[in-house]
């Protein structure tokens, strides 16, 4: 009997969403940035599956049809831009600028701390780009050969970090201007470090978000050619 | 425009963008191919805001249920994790603060820069 419903794709659908859903619940609840609702629920949904023993086989049948959902998802970044590209316009080269500098900054020091702890090549390649939004760092990772759970976990930490210690780091930095406070959250730390830039202001928000297609842009050039430089 | 041709318009662009992204010698993956086509379509007013608007919230509302199937893998990199777990943990803590500190630092010496410009040539 159990087979059935393991066989069935709609038997992963419901626990990811079930789990998803409690866990949203949890973070909206709580606002605590380490309840990240992907982490909780991916704790949730491993949970279930080993204490009744069923196989990862089983449940990506239905994984895999809602992991179809990130292309279109990923599209979808384009309207945040659409809509902030009027900040674009007015300081355009500023923030170019500032993200590439800031892109460069996270790929480089992901190389250098990653030879100097002697991680494979591999776990590298899944590490450079966990500083964009996860749909554009999961490409990114498949078209470097790294591995792609790895670079998701990587990037929803890096989003935590920086929602918790962001703000602290702009003061002892005295980065007190609102277009800097938002590109160096969405910059660093993509959505998660967007929500908490919300919370700084309007404009650091919307800034912010603008931050995290064009990083995502920007990464996905600059991070195969400075793997290739180092 | 009702959901579903919002939604058609959304996947056509997405399905584009990976089709471009196969053509040999094409610098940019598919889904990020997508999201610029999508970008233009915009831009040049082939497809205004209101024919995708809805949709594309509620795609980007949901964006993290969309990665959960992808970090249950992870059961499948128990030796990895057991043995580069720490490291990875403070790699992605030491990276963080330098990515946003340099990039926060940037901005402001291009703003003070930019200011200064200004002031002079008041």
């Amino acid at each position: 009997m159990f087979e059935a419903i393991f066989n069935n794709p709609l038997f992963g659908i419901t626990i990811t969403i079930a789990a998803y859903t409690v866990s949203t619940a949890l973070y909206q609840k709580t606002q605590f940035p380490l309840f990240s609702p992907i982490l909780t629920a991916s704790i949730l949904i491993i949970l279930f599956l080993l204490i009744f023993n069923i196989n990862l086989d089983y449940y990506q049948k239905g994984g895999n049809f809602i992991t179809l959902f990130l292309t279109p998802a990923t599209v979808a970044l384009a309207i945040p831009l659409y809509r902030q590209i009027h900040i674009l316009k007015k300081h355009f080269l500023i923030i170019i600028i500032s993200i590439i500098v800031g892109s460069c900054a996270s790929i480089i020091s992901v190389i250098a701390l990653s030879k100097l702890l002697k991680l494979p090549d591999e776990l590298t390649l899944s590490l450079l780009s966990k500083s964009v939004t996860t749909p554009i760092a999961v490409d990114i990772t498949k078209t470097l050969g790294g591995q792609q759970s790895i670079t998701v976990i990587a990037v929803v930490l890096t989003g935590i970090t920086g929602a918790i210690i962001g703000p602290t780091i702009l003061r002892i930095l005295q980065i007190n201007n609102p277009t800097a406070k938002g590109l160096a959250m969405g910059t660093g730390a993509h959505a998660i470090g967007t929500s908490k830039a919300f919370e700084f202001g309007e404009t650091e928000g919307a800034i912010s978000s603008l931050s995290i297609g064009l990083a995502g842009i920007i990464t996905v050039i600059l991070a195969p050619l400075l793997n290739q430089l180092f | 425009m009702s959901i579903l041709s919002e939604f058609l318009i959304i996947i056509i662009t997405a399905i584009t963008g990976t089709v471009l992204a196969n053509i040999p010698g094409f610098p940019l993956p598919g889904t990020v191919t997508g999201m610029i086509l999508m970008l233009l379509l915009l831009l040049t007013k082939i497809i205004s805001l209101n024919h995708v608007k809805r949709t594309a919230d509620f795609l980007l509302a949901l964006l993290p249920l969309f990665f959960v199937p992808l970090v249950v893998n992870i059961v499948n990199e128990k030796k990895i994790l057991s043995e580069y777990g720490i490291k990875i943990l403070i790699i992605v803590f030491i990276t963080t603060i330098i990515t946003i500190s340099i990039t926060g630092l940037t901005t402001k010496l291009l703003l003070f820069l930019y200011n200064k410009r200004k002031d002079k040539n008041v």
